[in-house]
């Protein structure tokens, strides 16, 4: 299963549970914010029966802490951005 | 796409506790990063002296509503310390109220800034201390 089997995500969407930076530094793309822009990635959760808000913003935290995003940016060295379709496309192993 | 792990997806009890352990972890480290807030000058407009002082009360049978020009001060002063905040708008968004009619109302005095609006806000300049509320139990759904 995939993130984008239980959410939608995309930009402009200030209707999201949070959102990802989408552009920016090295050092702030992919994290996880609670304030609307419309430049970031928004996510909303669908199924909220098997997935929380919450648990998945804790887990875009951790995520951005591990610099995974700094290996999958792209742009220059002090603009870069990632891809919505990045986001859509990450995994989900239920435990 | 192998760079990104999997989200390993507990149910929705464990999303629960998981949320709560890090919701807290998060909440401790804004606490200690709140105290290293930079210190600023207070407003000049008013002298708060001629103004009742009960408005910082934490103690809702007590407290009673700050005056206008205290409420007008405050605001204005902190929407020029912080340019982000810098229409009603947008500090209207940061006491979570609907819309910026309301900070024009209360800067007005036509009407009254509730307690909770008002202690966020002293809370949000320091000029009040966060108080954290117990949790007893966890009643599970």
């Amino acid at each position: 299963m995939k993130l984008s089997d239980v959410t939608t995500i995309k930009t402009h969407f200030e209707d999201a549970d949070f959102w990802l930076i989408r552009r920016g530094s090295m050092h702030k793309v992919g994290q996880p914010v609670r304030e609307y822009n419309p430049e970031h990635i928004g996510i909303k959760i669908e199924r909220n029966d098997l997935l929380l808000p919450d648990y998945l913003y804790y887990w875009f935290m951790h995520i951005h802490s591990t610099k995974v995003w700094e290996q999958l940016a792209n742009g220059t060295l002090k603009l870069v951005n990632i891809k919505v379709s990045d986001v859509r496309s990450i995994r989900m192993s239920p435990k | 796409m192998d760079k990104i792990p999997d989200i390993e997806l507990p149910n929705i009890a464990a999303q629960q506790t998981i949320i709560f352990e890090q919701s807290t972890v998060e909440g401790i480290k804004q606490l200690k990063k709140n105290l290293k807030a930079k210190v600023i000058p207070g407003q000049k407009e008013i002298n708060e002296d001629d103004y009742c002082h009960l408005h910082f009360v934490d103690n809702k049978s007590t407290w009673q509503a700050p005056h206008a020009d205290i409420v007008g001060a405050y605001f204005r002063h902190f929407q020029q310390c912080f340019p982000e905040y810098d229409t009603d708008k947008k500090l209207a968004h940061l006491l979570c109220l609907s819309s910026d009619r309301r900070i024009r109302e209360f800067k007005q005095g036509t009407r009254k800034v509730p307690y909770d609006v008002w202690r966020k806000f002293l809370v949000i300049t320091g000029r009040a201390p966060q108080v954290i509320t117990q949790v007893m139990c966890f009643v599970a759904r």
